[in-house]
């Protein structure tokens, strides 16, 4: 095998496209003043629409690594006539809405098996995080009808017997209009009185039914009860309003004396609407912040320790191979780095030993052709022949192992529990790379020193030159 | 060298440490952590020295199963059982109110009974799953006798490992020996690393097989062997070094973790030089064909 120019440029394309992928967000981030890490708000998002790909391009680290909590939710008691999935799918959907509305980055929600619910929620303590998933606020909406409100139909409405009885005569109806409902609700400004309030929208039942109601609402003299519909939320009475002409667009606003703050908790709690089952905590986990930085720290000196180890031993070992191994090396981390950055692999302490031990790989696959290339120059075999025999003759030890590994990681990552799929996804990625890196960069390096004229003393590759030529 | 010839001596060597280990299994059991038999645990820095003892009598007044240790001078890890919400809270109030707990470097984690029982489960099925898909492929490769022998040196590794971490827990009663999903995922590296080993002399020797030579079998296993030593060491030891070094510096809650790598990475470098080989040439005379 000569030089391949075509592989020499594949190579060079790559390592400055990692390179390129591993360093542009940080030198926009110094540039800008931003944070080093982390998600920033506005930054386009690099996006390949017909594969549904949309990232930013940073270090996603896990919850062991930057602090947070880690919930796992179980849904039961689901209401009859729904599926335990479609229960946990609108459970997951509500709950991400919680917590989106709270405004906390790289959150995470998501199903898990069929009644589970992931969530994730960095820089968040246990308490905090209950806070943010338990808060629900149930809106409904009632009508005045007259009648007298009984005891018994108020406490199965759920409802505040003083606001219930609120106007002599009438009672309140519900309008099978509630939370369920609402699309959307976001603090407003009333035009007018320059107050807080709450504006929320609709879906397509209750816009319909929302304006069918305010229709019938209008048609009574303004001033009475019945002109007036009720916003309860949970119990409680928030708005009691005069409805002077018919609403169809699906969208109203609560006014109610609120204060900024008090209209943005409650945009948040509508935003949350009404959870189809009963959520209990299967497992939690909390890590604080400083013990996630200081055990990035401390994997970052061992990578840092690790590596030069390895280069040292290699040079030491190897001579002038080691060098290109020492290249070859740093760009496989390069290259690995990047991937782990462009496709937003969540980076734990599981993922960082999966990730670790791939680089023992690649090292490994250097050794092994080294090791070959050493017998065949002891063997008299020529500096070119020699390298192109060392490559050919340690493949086959390099392809069997790695495919073994590729296996066990198959399994663990459509198997395994969410620690052990991080494990499984860094040590393919870092196996896969680390192929390439042996097979391709390492074999055409060689081929290079090959070439070069000074490069031939056999001393360079820690050999003593044969007896007899 | 005479690796092979001496292989008696080896696979001694090997059941005087899994032996032991396989004992304690079966007597003591494991120090299973939280996430295998669900509980709650604290592990709680404080901003000065604080003794263990005086964080049991703290909890004792809950009247729940506390397990209180001291994890470095700063710091302790308290283990219970599975504390409801309230409690949970309360408890953690009352804990934070009494001692200097630096929150920001403490970490707490909870795991109810139902996904203890799935992670255990789980936990030997994939790496059943995995050895069976690892026999099938060097089957194809090689052929089944190396394959199961593969797998018998990765069955040595992860018995060893978990036999060293059953007395390591439960007889020098030490949190190192902790069993939890850090430990898996370490002797999961183990079982990656370990096969890579052994297919590296495999390999050898199938290359060293293909070429006519009057050596016997047993003389080109040893051949192969020691023609891989210096590849087999040289990538074991780099590891190894920098296993110590992260052993060293981890703080408390990885420390277990390090340490199965270390155990589990020396334990697999000596199965595949010391016994998934010799194993073959075991084999091959009792199976001549």
């Amino acid at each position: 095998m000569r030089v391949d120019r075509r592989l020499l440029l594949l190579i060079g394309v790559i390592a400055l496209l990692a390179l390129f992928i591993d360093g542009f967000a940080y030198v926009y981030r110094l540039a800008t003043n931003q944070p080093l890490t982390g998600s920033l708000r506005g930054v386009p998002t690099l996006s390949i629409p017909f594969l549904g790909f949309e990232q930013q391009i940073y270090v996603h680290k896990g919850l062991d690594l930057q602090g947070g909590t880690h919930l796992e939710l179980e849904i039961t008691g689901v209401r009859s006539g729904t599926t335990i999935q479609d229960a946990r799918d609108v459970a997951a959907a509500i709950l991400e809405r919680r917590v989106n509305s709270s405004g906390y980055a790289e959150s995470v929600v998501r199903p898990e098996g069929t009644n589970r619910i992931i969530v994730e929620l960095p820089g968040v303590n246990l308490e905090q995080a209950k806070q943010i998933l338990g808060k629900t606020s149930y809106l409904r909406i009632f009508e005045w009808v007259p009648g007298t409100a009984d005891a018994k139909t108020i406490q199965d409405l759920k409802l505040n017997p003083t606001d219930a009885n609120k106007y002599q005569g009438y009672k309140p109806q519900f309008t099978n209009i509630d939370g369920s409902m609402v699309t959307s609700a976001s603090r407003s400004t009333d035009a007018n009185t320059n107050l807080p309030d709450v504006s929320f929208s609709l879906n397509s039942t209750g816009s319909d039914r929302f304006c069918t109601l305010t229709r019938d609402r209008v048609s009574h003299p303004s001033g009475t009860p019945e002109n007036k519909i009720a916003i309860f939320i949970d119990q409680n009475l928030v708005e009691d309003a005069d409805v002077q002409s018919e609403i169809c667009g699906g969208s109203g606003i609560i006014t109610g004396g609120f204060t900024a703050a008090s209209a943005q908790a409650l945009a948040v709690q509508l935003n949350s609407g009404a959870l189809p089952g009963t959520i209990t905590i299967a497992s939690a986990s909390e890590v604080g912040a400083t013990l996630g930085a200081t055990t990035v720290q401390l994997s970052l000196l061992a990578g840092a320790f690790g590596l030069a180890i390895v280069i040292l031993f290699m040079l030491l070992y190897y001579r002038l191979p080691g060098v290109v191994a020492s290249l070859a090396l740093i760009l496989y981390a390069a290259i690995a780095l990047a991937i782990f950055k462009l496709f937003g692999i969540t980076l734990t302490l599981a993922g960082l030993a999966g990730f670790i031990l791939s680089v023992g790989m690649a090292v490994d696959a250097n050794v092994l052709i080294f090791e070959r290339v050493k017998e065949e120059l002891r063997a008299g075999r020529t500096l070119g022949a020699a390298m192109e025999a060392g490559v050919h003759r340690a493949w086959p030890a390099i392809r069997d192992s790695n495919i073994s590994t590729l296996i066990t990681c198959f399994v663990l990552y459509f198997f395994g529990a969410p620690l052990i799929k991080g494990f499984a996804i860094t040590l393919a990625i870092g196996v896969a790379v680390s192929m390439f890196s042996a097979i391709v960069t390492t074999q055409q390096f060689l081929q290079i020193l090959a070439g070069l004229r000074p490069a031939r003393r056999l001393a360079f590759y820690g050999v003593e030159a044969p007896k007899a030529a | 060298m005479d690796i092979v010839g001496r292989r008696n001596w080896y696979f001694l060597l090997s059941l005087a440490i899994i032996l032991p280990g396989i004992v304690s299994m079966l007597v003591f059991g494991f120090r299973l952590g939280i996430d295998f038999q669900g509980g709650d645990q604290y592990n709680l820095a404080f901003k000065q020295p604080v003794q263990a003892s005086a964080v049991q009598k703290e909890m004792d007044t809950f009247n729940v199963e506390a397990v209180v240790q001291q994890a470095g001078p700063n710091g302790v890890l308290v283990t219970t059982k599975p504390l409801g919400n309230a409690q949970e809270t309360t408890i953690r109030a009352d804990l934070t109110a009494k001692f200097p707990v630096d929150t920001s470097k403490s970490s707490y984690s909870s795991v109810g009974p139902t996904i203890a029982k799935e992670l255990v489960v789980g936990a030997g099925g994939l790496i059943a799953i995995a050895s069976i898909l690892i026999v099938a492929y060097l089957s194809f490769r090689f052929n089944y006798k190396f394959a199961v022998c593969a797998v018998l040196a990765l069955l040595h590794d992860v018995f060893l490992l978990t036999g060293v971490y059953s007395i390591l827990g439960r007889v020098f009663n030490s949190p190192l020996g902790e069993i939890n999903t850090l430990f898996v995922t370490a002797a999961l590296t183990v079982i990656g690393f370990s096969v890579h080993d052994t297919i590296v002399i495999f390999d050898r020797i199938r290359e060293n097989l293909r070429q006519a030579s009057r050596l016997t079998f047993e003389q080109n296993v040893n051949l192969s062997i020691i023609q891989s030593l210096a590849r087999s060491l040289n990538t074991s030891m780099t590891v190894v070094f920098v296993l110590v070094a992260l052993f060293l510096i981890s703080p408390q809650s990885i420390k277990g973790f390090t340490l199965a790598l270390l155990v589990g990475i020396v334990s697999g470098t000596y199965s595949s030089i010391f016994n998934a080989s010799p194993l073959l040439v075991v084999w091959r005379r009792l199976d001549p064909r």
